[in-house]
């Protein structure tokens, strides 16, 4: 069975005995969103009825085409609001307010352009209370994972996309999140060092295995990185299709793409994306 | 750490990875700086010198060779040098600079921080911002100088109008300044830090006032040469001290050397309160100036 289910309507979940949210994951369960619009235009439901069972230490991508609630889906479960109507869960737990056991990375660095490398690798061991002791040697160690040693004193205005999007991820990973939510993060890098990022973040995946909602528009990333895709489509943004993948880690692109499982799932959920348009 | 060299050498296009060494040939024929500064340097000294003289030279009294114009009009730098020696002996100078100096700094310190305070509270809130905007819009519209009458009723003749008139203009450049930096804030920066456990402490201290300070700085910069201003016109409009009052009493005894002396003394203090906002500028906004050259 996959670990990640599309799961009925809310109204069947409520019947279903059991359907308690896993101690483990994320669960959404009836999922809708709507957002006011200027006053005068019509309301914008950016996501309709989202019931989704993530795994905890799975990686799952959601892709699908702009203004199918993918983000709005991550800035849910990343508390920066709340759902219209149903509910997020982590861990078991409804997410209210905002969720701190997350990282967030977007498609913009996000970076404080005000401090050093090193400053804003530390940043959330700052505001956690660390001493300037306990936060040197973390910094350290984590600059070093992203392969940015070296690069501590500079600020983000000199490091190159590449360098920056490293940081991003230092300075996530940093504060150990259980769940990593990735919004488009190699969404502006070019072919060949989205590449190296998609390897690279691969690499520390296999090795902690956290939980990962990876939002992508890219159907090649999705499949090099993901044991499950779930594709949205849009008016109104929704689940449309879960895919598991079933390629041996640990994947690299270069062998994955010329097989043809890789064609064949490619191809069908291609062709799904675009009917759903 | 293996997997990390492992890794390292999978991908070795990767371009996000730290730069190679440079030979040192390829720096050797990078133009120099120094030398193209120290240049205009010289032009610039030649250019001022040059102006003196021909000042010196042409001004003077009307019957005399090599006048062109009037000596009474427009002094000349020796008489300018005598008008400040006098005062110099007299204690004058020190003695009314001091009090302009005075009342632009404190003023200016009192506005900029009433105006940095009033620009983050209503910068923060959407609320208090929405109710305060049109009340603040039409305070600022009120020329300052008509303030003036007022401020000698309340405050009179001495130091105490002239600061009221001060803190009105420095408050509302900050203000207005603090208040567009505050808003201006990425409301991704912020998101980032909650996810990480940021009070609302951390967010303001570690987000807004750094990133609002690009904007604060350029509203105190702007607003040091007009505190100035306000102090000397305030000066020159009713008092018995500074600079504006020493510019209108030599004025008043058609002591044209005086007035240009009077004028020379502002300009340098205008140049120096610049620098030091320059300065200023320079250690806290630091990380703006950090940008690679030429790649």
């Amino acid at each position: 069975m996959n670990s990640v289910t599309k799961r009925g309507s809310a109204r069947t979940a409520s019947r279903m005995a059991g359907s308690e949210a896993p101690a483990d994951g994320l669960r959404f369960e009836g999922v809708s969103k709507v957002f006011a619009t200027a006053e005068g235009s019509k309301p914008f439901l950016a996501v309709h009825d989202v019931n989704l069972d993530v795994a905890a230490g799975r990686f799952v991508c959601l892709i699908g085409p702009s203004g199918s609630g993918k983000s709005t889906l991550l800035n849910m479960t990343a508390g920066l609001f709340n759902p219209t109507r149903g509910t997020v869960y982590h861990d078991g737990r409804p997410v209210v307010e905002v969720n701190t056991r997350v990282g967030y990375i977007t498609q913009q660095d996000n970076l404080l352009p005000w401090r050093t490398l090193e400053d804003n690798v530390a940043i959330a061991l700052e505001i956690r209370g660390y001493s300037r002791a306990q936060r040197k040697q973390l910094v350290a160690e984590t600059i070093e994972m992203v392969g940015l040693a070296g690069f501590e004193k500079h600020y983000p205005s000199q490091l190159s996309g590449g360098m920056r999007k490293r940081a991003t991820l230092a300075r996530t990973l940093i504060y150990s999140p259980d769940t990593l939510l990735l919004d488009e993060p190699f969404g502006a890098l070019d072919a060949m060092l989205k590449n190296a990022l998609q390897t690279e973040l691969l690499r520390l995946w296999e090795r902690d295995r956290k939980t990962v909602l990876f939002v992508t528009h890219d159907l090649d990333e999705a499949i090099l990185l993901a044991d499950e895709i779930v594709v949205f489509g849009t008016n109104p943004g929704r689940i449309i299709h879960i895919e598991t993948v079933n390629f041996e880690r640990p994947r690299s692109l270069t062998d994955i793409r010329r097989t043809p499982e890789f064609t064949e799932v490619w191809e069908r959920l291609w062709a799904l994306i675009e009917n759903n348009k | 750490m293996a997997d990390m060299a492992a890794a390292r050498e999978e991908d070795l296009r990767d371009r996000s990875k730290p730069g190679a060494d440079i030979d040192p040939e390829l720096l050797r024929d990078l133009p120099s700086p120094a030398r193209r500064r120290m240049r205009i340097q010289l032009e610039r000294l030649a250019l001022i010198v040059g102006l003196l003289i021909a000042w010196q030279l042409f001004s003077g009294n009307p019957n005399h060779g090599l006048t062109l114009i009037d000596e009474f009009y427009i002094s000349k730098p020796s008489a300018m040098y005598d008008s400040i020696s006098t005062w110099l002996e007299q204690g004058t100078l020190f003695s009314n600079l001091f009090v302009t100096i005075q009342e632009t700094l404190i003023g200016f310190v009192i506005g900029a921080a009433l105006g940095m305070l009033v620009g983050f509270l209503l910068g923060t809130s959407p609320h208090l911002s929405a109710v305060f905007s049109p009340i603040m819009a039409a305070l600022y519209a009120i020329p300052r100088l008509a303030l003036i009458p007022l401020f000698l009723l309340w405050f009179g003749l001495g130091m105490g109008s002239k600061l009221a008139l001060v803190i009105t203009v420095v408050f509302f450049l900050v203000f207005y300044n603090t208040h567009s930096g505050v808003r201006d804030v990425d409301q991704g920066l912020v998101d980032v830090l909650k996810v990480m456990k940021a009070s609302r402490w951390h967010i303001h201290t570690k987000v807004t006032i750094p990133s609002a300070m690009a904007w604060i700085i350029a509203g105190l910069q702007v607003s040091v040469p007009y505190a100035l201003v306000a102090a000397v016109t305030g000066e020159m409009t009713a008092s018995n001290s500074g600079m504006g009052y020493l510019i209108i009493r030599a004025s008043g005894q058609f002591n044209t050397a005086g007035v240009f002396a009077g004028i020379f003394v502002l300009m340098v203090l205008a140049l120096l309160l610049g620098a030091v906002v320059a300065m200023l500028e320079k250690r806290l906004l630091g990380w703006k100036r950090n940008r690679l050259n030429d790649i």
